[in-house]
């Protein structure tokens, strides 16, 4: 008899709720990329409460390298409070001027949640994503010129993103089909896949040179591609190591890229333009030596990334620029996911109260934030290489709530 | 930048939106919170990668967490997380068909989450018992009493219904 009365209700709870059976119309509004851009800052909210302190003058030196002290200035905007991330010296880059920045929303054809996700040297093109209101058409991807958008071209797979494009309007980037990755590049109008298999690309610079990864993704490994057309070649590994990736490439054509480590999180690497390759020495940061370096962003022989630091329980961060020539590290203000220009210009993210973040360029000895329109929340995507077109988008906001996406561009003189 | 993890996570995520979508929509019956639900999860999931990508069962796990986001967002309020200043307005019970969708699914929001939880898992999602005390962290007992409770306020909420009601008498 207790079988029949979970039969029946069974049979019951089928009836009632067979009404509620279906799938959720329209394309989801879900953004991958954000949540990982979430979860790193909550990562590192969550353990800037035991991550080291970092004082306003830190000697700074590559692993077993030359020892550079950066010049002391303090900081003089407000302080975070509970989640304050370290702050420290900042090393001037370019010579000392006044920036005015002027901030637009890039145009989006009237579709209101949009990103911009890459930008070229020169600062005529940029890069983003539309997302279209459900219903009509699956996530797009978008290209603008000085400040208009020229493109919106149909990009092969789903969840399409365009993460570089360089000063002739060549864009790379990779979309998927099913759960396998592929890349693409787009030039004369038209997508062409870089590889048959399952690939990634990053970056591409001036030449044409594009970089990224083959295989799939755990196992996958770093290669280059030299031209639109041109068949992969692999960047040399060190001994013992399978895997790796490729992030960036320079416009002297070198590469950088990072490789798993045995006990720690992955680390930068280098691929040099004379052809030899080096793994980013590990920076030591108040007598401490990092875990890992990640790197962020590379222009003209500089790459600013984050000295990893791991604990037990924890993860801290501290922000670095290495010098690939002079091996040197220098100590920056702790920002998030820094671009850097080929001037040495850093567009930025940075803390400004518990609850904002707001988009910062360093210039010539300068900080200067940047006018927000309101929005409490930003992702750096570009630099022009004279520090002088930037672009990024806001994450949220108290009007629209918490998934609103906007691209902005900053004109500065 | 940990490229080899982060490689992973994409893969992963990109293979489970779609399913993990469908969860969310079933628990939460609104398309737009069922993709906040998933956003949320994704991000949660992100800042425990390291650990998450190692459990035994993934999927279980990354679920597990959607289940939680779900019952957090209805103690909160869903409202709450997306700031736009209340509560949507009740839909009307009393009226319409208990075949009308949206008619059950405003008498199932009547219910407490975790009962509206056992009914979406064991019903719509189609997870036996067993699974949904891990989900929810109880006791396969305590699934079974709560799917019974929350079956007879459903039904009165909707009011007596052939078969439906016939299948409740069944019980006593």
């Amino acid at each position: 008899m207790k079988g029949d009365t979970v039969r029946n209700e069974d049979d019951l709870a089928q009836r009632l709720l067979e009404p509620l059976r279906g799938e959720p119309d329209g394309p989801p509004r879900i953004d991958v990329d954000r949540a990982m851009r979430e979860g790193r800052r909550r990562r590192r909210t969550r353990h800037w409460s035991t991550a080291l302190a970092v004082t306003a003058v830190t000697a700074v030196t590559a692993g077993g390298g030359t020892v550079m002290v950066a010049a002391a200035k303090n900081d003089a905007e407000p302080r975070p409070t509970a989640s304050a991330p370290p702050s420290a010296g900042v090393t001037p880059a370019a010579p000392a001027v006044k920036v005015n920045c002027a901030v637009a929303r890039l145009p989006t054809d009237g579709i209101k949640k949009a990103l911009v996700t890459s930008g070229d040297p020169s600062g005529h093109y940029l890069a983003g994503r539309v997302y279209p209101p459900s219903g009509n058409r699956r996530v797009g991807v978008v290209l603008w010129k000085d400040g208009r958008i020229v493109d919106r071209p149909d990009m092969p797979g789903s969840d399409p993103s365009l993460d570089d494009i360089n000063s002739s309007g060549i864009a790379v980037g990779t979309s998927f089909d099913g759960d396998r990755r592929y890349a693409y590049v787009y030039r004369d109008g038209a997508f062409s896949r870089l590889t048959r298999g399952q690939a990634s690309v990053r970056g591409i610079n001036d030449a044409g040179v594009m970089v990224g990864s083959i295989g799939p993704d755990d196992t996958a490994v770093p290669v280059r591609w030299p031209s639109p057309g041109a068949p992969p070649e692999r960047l040399q590994l060190p001994r013992g190591v399978e895997a790796g990736s490729a992030s960036d490439v320079d416009e002297d054509g070198t590469v950088l890229g990072s490789i798993p480590q045995k006990k720690a999180q992955g680390t930068g690497y280098l691929w040099l333009a004379d052809g030899t390759n080096k793994a980013i020495p590990l920076p030591t940061v108040d007598g401490r030596k990092a875990d890992a370096f990640w790197p962020d962003s590379m222009a003209a022989g500089k790459v600013i990334g984050r000295a990893v630091f791991e604990d037990k329980s924890s993860t801290s961060f501290t922000t670095v620029l290495y010098d690939i020539a002079a091996d040197e590290f220098d100590q920056l203000t702790q920002l998030d996911g820094p671009k850097i220009a080929a001037n040495g210009s850093i567009l930025a993210v940075k803390w400004l109260d518990v609850d904002k973040r707001i988009p910062v360029l360093m210039a010539g000895g300068r900080t200067t934030n940047l006018p927000t329109k309101g929005k409490r929340d930003f992702v750096a995507s570009s630099i022009s290489r004279d520090g002088r077109v930037l672009a990024g988008y806001s994450v949220g906001s108290e009007q629209s709530g918490p998934i609103s996406n906007d691209p902005w561009v900053w004109n500065c003189t | 930048m940990p490229s080899g993890s982060d490689d992973e996570y994409l893969a992963y995520v990109h293979a489970r939106v779609p399913g993990l979508r469908r969860t969310a929509y079933s628990l939460s019956g609104n398309r737009h919170e069922a993709d906040d639900l998933v956003q949320e999860t994704l991000t949660k999931l992100y800042t425990r990668w390291s650990r998450a990508s190692r459990a035994d069962n993934v999927d279980a796990y990354v679920h597990t967490m959607l289940v939680r986001v779900f019952l957090d967002s209805r103690r909160r309020g869903w409202w709450k997380v997306r700031l736009v200043g209340g509560p949507p307005d009740p839909e009307p019970v009393a009226f319409g068909s208990p075949e009308d969708g949206a008619v059950v699914r405003s008498a199932l929001t009547r219910l407490p989450p975790r009962q509206q939880a056992v009914l979406v898992l064991r019903y719509l999602c189609d997870q036996p018992i067993s699974e949904v005390a891990r989900l929810l962290g109880c006791t396969e007992g305590t699934v079974k009493s709560q799917t019974s409770h929350a079956l007879a306020r459903l039904r009165d909420l909707l009011g007596p219904r052939p078969g439906a009601h016939a299948a409740l008498q069944d019980r006593s």
